[in-house]
């Protein structure tokens, strides 16, 4: 029973013990017994009838200031200043002459919180001991001092505020906010009119503000929210945020992260070595990221990026894309309009673009699918691989393997040393690969392949035919149609050509070999005059309406298929 | 509760020997001397080449938090060895609960009362101690990353210069706004922000290209 009693009157003494400490808050570590040794704090108030559009001028403070709105015409100024020393007369005599003072401006309102700090400035206006000025004058200033301003103020009034090495908020105020602030951080929320922010060295963050802004930050954290007006911040080393902008954006920093979404106006980053991550743009997007990783998410008009050394990815763009970089692997995806893309040694893929794609990438790795035009690139060394290509596709490339498929025009590639394989093409098809061997099925107009030193095999061709090749062994076969006046003309050295032509095709064939053999399924005549005599036979199958000319140094074998001509 | 001997000492009014004579009989002042070595074991933080962040708010809440714990237990066991004795008090017990919770609540809700801006003595000259560590940590450290900045391509050179010169920058305000209010916690605050900046873009230095 005892223990009962005991422990329930504890409970309620604890609750009430601990209620009231965290009421009281923390002590301060000086109950403790410590000193400064003296520290003693003064309270002030101060207030004036204002009016709507006045403006209120706080200069030379060095305070925490807190600013918030009202709905009467009152400017109400409270301020505690807390002052410590080993001196307590010193002490008590810097806080009586310590003064907060609301003066009449033409503008409206000036607050002063003026101390024996002030004195230095103001020599002889600041009534001070003898003692006090010769401690000041003498250099050894060690007392301390700290203050906090809280000030009420009507709804409609415009703010300069000039502080240092304190926090600012500010809240509901509507009017032009000139707020320059160090080394403190500044909170502006629910206000509005336009605002023009200059701080260094501590976070800046302004939410729901309706009207333009301008923020300058340098070494400091910039975030924005829900702005009605245009917004350009400048900043640099710290990172910037940004969300529901409902005008323009500009954006230029240093070395810093720049991420956000929801812009309703147009947008423009410029910002370097960190992360750019932009989403949700109504308007155009431009932005400058010299060794940034870019990211880029649902823009409603053109993109420009120009950026370096880090990756670049871009999707869901209504409208057009260009980007500018260096050593930039590069993703596009999913692009309403023209695309350009220029990078360096790392690999470029484009997919699903509505309309032309023109890439530029030294020694990049090209993948290319789903373009609705024509696809140009320009490449080297590295493997180009396109395929749905709605336009022409014209590939310049050196010392890369080259994959096509599915191209609806024409097709024109070249390259040196690597494998050319195309398919399905609907055009002509132009291949200029030295020492490339090519393959080449499906195609739906004329072939000129230019070659040396690898195979050239065409399967299922339906157009003319020419083929310059230098030591390249060629065969042709499954041809599906040839051209009513149409040309075969396959000219190579050293090494075979073999042919197969459908069993109803048209042909007026000539075909010479310096020192190999000639074999036909077809029946030929042997040249026994001039200078092939001996070497070249013709031969001539239904009207005769197809060109063909066989030339090499090797043997050459022309075959009869089993299939025939698709005819037009 | 103080201790006027404790005051003495620390004014510089007592000497070392006399208040080690008063700490053997004053369970205040031993209480007091054991939070200190805490505050010199949390402040060698800063010393590390890795972490230090929001050490200044991690010795107030730390100090603060030890102080609320040694007043409940103390008071806790006066309470208990009373009742044990006065059991008839019972009866009101719970009514007392009641109130005191409705108390307790009102008081709860209660605005707090800010904090100082500004620090005690003992801990300002700690803190100056330690900064002045952390300084001489910074120099040593400067001392190898100068020369590898100076090897660093240009761009990157740059930005690492551009970067240390704003924070020498801030180390120069603050240091200046210092010199006429030495004991403000929030210029105290940003130093050491500005310290740790520096220090990790030093470090930053030294990794790059590693």
């Amino acid at each position: 029973m005892r223990k009962i009693t005991s422990i329930l009157l504890l409970i309620g003494l604890v609750f009430f013990l601990t209620d009231a400490r965290m009421a009281a808050g923390a002590k301060p570590r000086t109950d403790r017994g410590l000193l400064v040794n003296s520290k003693e704090s003064r309270s002030f108030k101060e207030s004036v009838t204002s009016a709507p559009g006045k403006t209120l001028r706080i200069d030379r403070t060095q305070a925490d200031l807190t600013i918030t709105a009202t709905d009467k015409n009152d400017i109400v100024v409270e301020a505690k200043v807390e002052v410590g020393n080993s001196d307590e007369s010193f002490v008590k005599e810097f806080l009586a002459n310590t003064k907060l003072t609301l003066e009449l401006e033409a503008e409206g309102f000036r607050l002063r919180l003026t101390s024996p700090f002030d004195w230095r400035k103001d020599e002889g206006k600041v009534n001070l001991s003898q003692a006090l000025r010769n401690f000041i004058r003498s250099g050894r200033w060690n007392i301390s001092y700290s203050a906090k301003i809280d000030i009420r103020l009507p709804a409609n009034q415009a703010l300069d505020v000039n502080n240092s090495f304190g926090h600012i908020s500010v809240s509901g105020v509507n009017g032009t906010l000139d707020i320059r602030n160090e080394s403190g951080e500044v909170r502006i929320e629910n206000c509005g009119g336009r605002l023009n922010l200059k701080t260094s060295f501590a976070a800046a963050s302004v939410v729901n503000f309706k009207g333009p802004l301008g923020i300058r930050n340098w070494s400091g954290d910039v975030s924005v929210e829900n702005i009605s007006g245009s917004t350009d911040i400048q900043n640099s080393f710290k990172p910037v945020k940004f969300r529901q902008i409902g005008g323009p954006l500009t954006i230029k920093s240093e070395s810093a992260d720049i991420i956000g979404s929801d812009v309703a106006g147009d947008c423009r980053i410029t910002s370097s070595f960190k992360l750019i991550d932009v989403r949700g743009v109504q308007g155009h997007l431009d932005l400058r990221g010299e060794s940034s990783q870019v990211t880029v998410d649902n823009v409603n008009k053109n993109v420009v990026i120009d950026s370096s050394f880090k990756p670049v990815k871009v999707t869901n763009v209504k409208g057009g894309l260009s980007i500018t970089s260096e050593s930039c692997g590069v993703i596009a995806e999913d692009i309403g309009g023209e695309t350009s893309i220029k990078s360096s040694f790392q690999d470029i893929t484009a997919a699903r673009i509505h309309g032309s794609v023109t890439i530029d990438g030294e020694s990049s790795s090209v993948t290319l699918r789903g373009i609705d035009g024509n696809a140009t690139i320009a490449s080297s060394f590295k493997e180009v691989n396109v395929s749905n290509i709605g336009g022409t596709l014209d590939i310049r490339s050196q010392s890369a393997k080259v994959f096509a498929a599915d191209i609806k025009k024409n097709a024109t590639i070249v390259t040196s040393f690597n494998a050319i394989e195309v398919r399905r093409v609907g055009g002509a098809l132009k291949i200029g690969g030295e020492s490339s061997s090519v393959l080449a099925e499906d195609i739906g107009g004329d072939i000129d392949i230019t070659n040396s030193f690898k195979n050239v095999i065409l399967k299922r061709t339906s157009g003319s035919i020419r083929i310059k090749g230098d030591s390249s062994a060629v065969e042709v076969s499954e041809i599906k149609g040839l051209p009513e006046v149409g040309l075969i003309d396959i000219r190579t050295s050293f090494k075979p050509i073999q042919i197969s032509f459908p069993k109803d095709a048209d042909v007026r064939l000539t075909a010479r070999t310096e020192f190999g053999k000639i074999r036909s399924d077809f029946p030929v005549y042997l040249q026994e005059t001039g200078d092939m005599k001996g070497r070249a036979v013709t031969l001539e199958v239904g009207k005769g309406t197809t060109i063909v000319r066989l030339e090499t140094s090797s043997d050459i074998s022309i075959k009869g298929d089993k299939i025939s001509i698709i005819k037009k | 509760m103080s201790c006027e001997q404790l005051h003495k000492y620390e004014a510089g009014r007592m000497s070392a020997e006399e208040f080690g004579l008063h700490v053997q009989g004053c369970a205040f002042c031993r209480k007091q001397i054991d939070l200190d070595a805490r505050l010199d074991t949390e402040l060698k933080s800063l010393k590390q080449p890795v972490r230090a962040p929001h050490l200044w708010d991690r010795i107030e809440k730390s100090l603060g938090e030890e102080q609320k714990k040694s007043e409940i237990q103390r008071k806790g066991r006066r309470l208990l060895r009373l009742f044990r004795k006065k059991w008839f008090l019972l009866v009101p017990a719970a009514a007392m609960i009641l109130a005191c919770l409705g108390l307790g609540i009102y008081l709860g809700l209660k605005q707090r009362t800010p904090q100082s801006g500004i620090l005690a003595q003992k801990t300002l000259e700690k803190i100056e101690l330690k900064e002045g560590e952390y300084i001489q940590a910074i120099n040593e450290l400067e001392k190898t990353a100068r020369p590898k900045l100076a090897g660093m391509d240009l761009q990157m050179m740059s930005l690492y210069r551009d970067r240390l010169a704003a924070i020498d920058s801030q180390l120069e305000r603050c240091k200046e706004a210092l010199a006429s209010n030495p004991a403000n916690a929030h210029i105290r605050r940003y130093l050491l922000a500005a310290l740790q900046d520096k220090k990790q873009t030093l470090a930053e230095v030294l990794g790059y290209g590693n």
